[in-house]
């Protein structure tokens, strides 16, 4: 069971790195620690194999060794990020309009996390819920509450029709 | 810009974020790290197999090492004439290319019965068609890897699921990993007793219309669980009627489970969306086979 699960990890690593990366690199803005996370993820994938009790969920399940691992990292390296964010945005921000970056970047990281699957990633309530560990209703309430400070309308992203 | 086409506009750059070909190589070395830590703590299991499958081609007398601890108990505990089925030993395929896009790892089992000819000659119709199976599926597998481009993973093993007095059934678990993954499984059961290698017919008296009665109950069971749960979704009373469950087939996926009860087993996707894996229906066959 356990080479198994290993097995199947390792192929949906190298089917989803590209995924994977871009969401580490969501949080932290910059290649270089998008690389560590995804390394230090693929590592911890394989580590904790184990752990997979659903295959069905190994996709599910590795975004979210991403999205703890992207979060402790930022936990880790507040201050720094910061910084690093300020010069990011003065380069990168062409749009001078473009408050809802900032406004995205400044949400709670697990509210951005839910903003990012659902509306980046095109991931279903549910399957956000799996990879959060968290229940639906959690997961909801940090959508509504994150779309409230985004200013968007509910409707029109189709949230209702979830 | 409004806020909408903003949203579509961060959607997009997202979706753009360059991934450097450095990615991959990183995330392969924390796989091989992961791996060489756990190589070095690893028992002895895993990595001799292999050897001794090769080993016992030739020693079909000698009782190999048994994967199975049960059948080692039947093998010294019980009398002679007690019908005996076990795992003598399994064959083993790993493969894997260079840049770690095709996976294969094949385990499958090869079967021995101690007992009267029916039963003997039943295990090895059954070693052969589990064999001819996992051949076909590496070969497919060899052909993928062959032609490149893409990520194929494939990954067969088994299982005893039901060892009884009466019944031996044999799982083959197939996990096919492409862009997601297919499961499916297949299983076989012999009648230790009778050392019938049965079907899913031979469970019923022939003129009793198993299919109908089976599948009008798997559609009740699929029902009650969608009303009991709201995460269960099977194909059934859908706004797709072409695709609903309509009835197994004649000669559907089953096993005879511990308790001796029928499990009827479908494939992924066969009958609901595929988060909801392999679904797996336990029937009451009492009614069925009385006439």
């Amino acid at each position: 069971m356990k080479e198994k699960n290993e097995v199947l990890i390792e192929t949906q690593l190298i089917a989803d790195y590209k995924k994977l990366y871009r969401l580490a690199y969501s949080y932290v803005h910059n290649e270089n620690d998008a690389l560590d996370i995804v390394q230090e993820s693929a590592y911890k994938a394989i580590k904790n194999s184990y752990t997979l009790k659903n295959p069905q969920y190994v996709g599910t399940w590795l975004y979210r060794i991403v999205i703890n691992e992207s979060i402790s990292f930022l936990r880790k390296h507040k201050q720094q990020l910061v910084e690093l964010y300020e010069a990011d945005g003065e380069t990168e921000d062409q749009y001078t309009d473009f408050d809802l970056r900032q406004a995205l970047n400044s949400l709670d990281p697990l509210d951005k996390t839910v903003v990012v699957l659902r509306f980046f990633e095109g991931m279903q309530l549910n399957q956000i819920a799996e990879a959060m560990d968290e229940n639906l209703n959690t997961v909801k309430s940090r959508l509504y509450r994150s779309l409230k400070k985004l200013k968007l309308s509910l409707a029109k992203e189709g949230v209702e029709s979830i | 810009m409004n806020r909408q086409e903003q949203m579509d506009m961060l959607k997009q750059e997202y979706q753009q974020i360059e991934v450097p070909e450095e990615a991959l190589t990183r995330l392969q070395a924390g796989i091989r790290k992961a791996k060489q830590e756990q190589a070095a703590k690893k028992p002895v299991r895993g990595r001799h197999l292999a050897q001794w499958a090769a080993a016992a081609a030739v020693l079909t007398l000698v009782a190999v090492p048994n994967i199975s601890p049960r059948a080692a108990v039947a093998m010294s505990d019980i009398p002679v004439l007690k019908q005996v089925v076990q795992i003598v030993t399994l064959h083993k395929y790993e493969q894997a290319d260079d840049s770690g896009n095709y996976l294969a790892h094949v385990e499958t089992p090869q079967l021995k019965a101690q007992g009267d000819a029916k039963l003997q000659s039943n295990v090895g119709e059954i070693n052969g068609q589990v064999q001819t199976y996992a051949n076909q599926m590496i070969a497919q597998f060899e052909q993928e890897m062959e032609q490149q481009g893409g990520v194929y993973g494939l990954d067969i093993d088994y299982t005893v699921v039901t060892d009884t007095d009466q019944w031996f059934a044999l799982e083959v678990n197939t996990v096919e990993t492409m862009a997601s993954g297919v499961q499916s499984l297949k299983y076989y059961n012999l009648n230790k007793e009778t050392g019938a290698y049965m079907q899913l017919a031979d469970l019923f008296p022939q003129d009793v219309d198993y299919v109908a009665a089976i599948s009008a109950q798997i559609k009740e069971q699929m029902l009650q669980r969608m009303a009991e749960d709201e995460n269960q979704v099977y194909f059934i009373n859908s706004d797709m009627p072409e695709t609903d469950f309509k009835q197994i087939a004649a000669d559907q996926s089953f096993y005879i489970n511990q308790q001796g009860q029928l499990v009827i087993s479908f494939d992924e996707y066969e009958v609901a969306p595929g988060s909801m894996g392999t679904p797996q229906f336990i029937v009451d066959m009492t009614a069925l086979q009385k006439n």
